[in-house]
């Protein structure tokens, strides 16, 4: 069977990540188990509590499931946007740009860390002890999930392209990435609206947790549009982004 | 060679507290993880949760318990990265351990972070609650006891930068650490919460005293439930101390044999 340029490479990089088997299954199932430990904090808030700002555990387990899951796809195939600002500061685009394929593509297979599929399989567990998605929202997770996962890549391809105008911005891309997930993993229903409108806005996190959730549950095309929408658009934002910052690299203009 | 670790501390001091892109954005998410719990504890005081204090002492508390997890520094990486490049090895041939130096240079950082983070947390915290901490004098007696829950931890820390000699990578081996310290330490929900097996488990392990332990102050805790906690910070530095030199010591022993 011929693969195409595409999957060649996220295959070869797939293979390398797991060139040393057990640090592969060691990453990836000490991720699992990392995320079932944090998780142990909403069992103990809806022990005494069953209801928090209108969620219940099941509806925070789907949450944090569906966002670990949609966070390992996009890390384990694409998580090289990390090194964006690597890239930039020490110069390593240069080789990329004279390759033929895409050279957004090129840097964000340039990492598949092996802990990403413990995320993908804590997530799932979750997803199915959380014992609320019908068949139909079943049939319909890949597809969210799909569309999280694009949301969650495209934020933070927005936020690692901020090396390509300010020097030094490593932290502060990782921050705001970490600010993105620890949003989304909270029930909607804590935040005043103040904040919910920031994570609908902004800061998607509202796209990588609490929306695909209402989608899944209440089958509602509304929100699936709404969905489909953020995905489009944040993803024409991340290519625009940094394709403005190859731009500036290629002119030679540095960061800072 | 204590003049050079004084250095060594001095320095690492400095260039924490000058890094101000790193500070900053670790300030804005100390603030940030601060909202999200305020947040949390009003809605979940509203819906009848049963909290160990009011919301207001429970971002307090939070408040003192992030300190101390931001503000011990990634060590471990640094540990992996020496052993991978050989710098360990090499440092066997220098008057001043590698343990030594690396804790020493921990310490600066940290103690810059912990100054940083204390103005930052306590601003938060009076901005987001409006209020002071309920027993003000013990919890400044619990601040006192931050720096040493970081010595702590950083020991340990070192312990898990060294298993990479083993494990050739030391983070999935962190995170699972760090997880631990953030449940059984009771980084967000103080250990009272928890059911009572799970407050038996976390008992004999070296977490709960380094986070609970210290911020037990903001809610309530005696001035002897406090040295108790002292008392069980330096008995859990002397374990994380002797578990960090003989991971070194047989590190060594795998150099001389030529098995690395």
């Amino acid at each position: 069977m011929k693969l195409g340029p595409l999957a060649h490479l996220m295959l070869s990089a797939q293979k390398a990540s797991a060139a040393s088997l057990g640090t592969w299954l060691m990453g990836a199932s000490m991720m699992a188990v990392n995320n079932l430990i944090f998780f142990t904090m909403w069992f103990v808030l809806f022990r005494s509590n069953s209801q928090l700002g209108g969620w219940t555990l099941e509806r925070t387990m789907l949450l944090f499931g569906l966002s670990a899951v949609a966070f390992g796809v996009l890390n384990g195939l694409f998580g090289g946007f990390v090194r964006i600002p690597e890239f930039v500061r020490e110069g390593g685009l240069n080789g990329l740009l004279l390759r033929p394929r895409s050279p957004l593509l090129l840097v964000l297979v340039s990492k598949t860390p092996a802990s990403s599929w413990g995320d993908v399989v804590s997530g799932i567990a979750l997803i199915y002890l959380s014992d609320l998605l019908s068949l139909q929202g079943w049939l319909l997770l890949p597809l969210v999930t799909l569309l999280a996962a694009v949301v969650f890549l495209s934020a933070s391809i927005v936020f690692f392209s901020i090396a390509f105008w300010l020097d030094n911005s490593d932290t502060l891309s990782f921050r705001l990435w970490e600010t993105l997930i620890t949003f989304g993993l909270y029930p909607e229903g804590i935040f005043p609206m103040s904040v919910r409108v920031c994570l609908y806005t902004f800061l998607p996190a509202a796209f990588t947790g609490f929306v695909p959730v209402n989608v899944l549950v209440e089958h509602s095309q509304t929100w699936l549009l709404l969905l489909l929408l953020a995905a489009a658009f944040w993803s024409a934002l991340a290519y625009s982004v940094f394709y403005r910052g190859l731009r500036r690299f290629v002119r030679g203009v540095t960061a800072g | 060679m204590f003049r050079s670790l004084r250095a060594l501390f001095w320095i690492a001091f400095r260039t924490e507290l000058f890094n101000l892109p790193q500070i900053i954005s670790q300030s804005v998410f100390f603030v940030l993880i601060l909202s999200v719990f305020n947040f949390l504890w009003r809605e979940g005081a509203k819906s009848g949760l049963p909290l160990p204090a009011s919301a207001s002492q429970m971002v307090w508390y939070l408040a003192v318990t992030e300190v101390i997890a931001l503000s011990v520094t990634a060590i471990h990486r640094e540990i992996e990265t020496d052993l991978h490049k050989g710098r360990i090895a090499a440092a066997l041939l220098r008057p001043v351990h590698y343990l030594k130096v690396i804790c020493w240079q921990a310490a600066g950082t940290i103690i810059a972070r912990i100054l940083v983070f204390g103005v930052v947390g306590v601003l938060t915290a009076v901005a987001l609650t409006g209020e002071w901490p309920a027993h003000r004098d013990i919890a400044l007696a619990s601040l006192a006891l931050t720096p040493i829950a970081c010595a702590v931890l950083i020991i340990f820390i070192v312990s898990v930068g060294l298993s990479a000699v083993w494990l050739r990578e030391c983070s999935p081996v962190y995170w699972v650490f760090q997880k631990c310290l953030f449940v059984f330490g009771g980084l967000m929900l103080p250990i009272s919460m928890y059911p009572d097996w799970f407050r038996s488990i976390a008992a004999v392990l070296p977490f709960q005293p380094i986070l609970c332990g210290v911020a037990q102050g903001l809610l309530g805790a005696t001035s002897y439930d406090l040295l108790r906690n002292l008392g069980l910070l330096v008995l859990w530095f002397l374990v994380g101390l002797s578990l960090a030199a003989y991971l070194h010591a047989r590190y060594v022993r795998k150099v001389l044999r030529g098995e690395l």
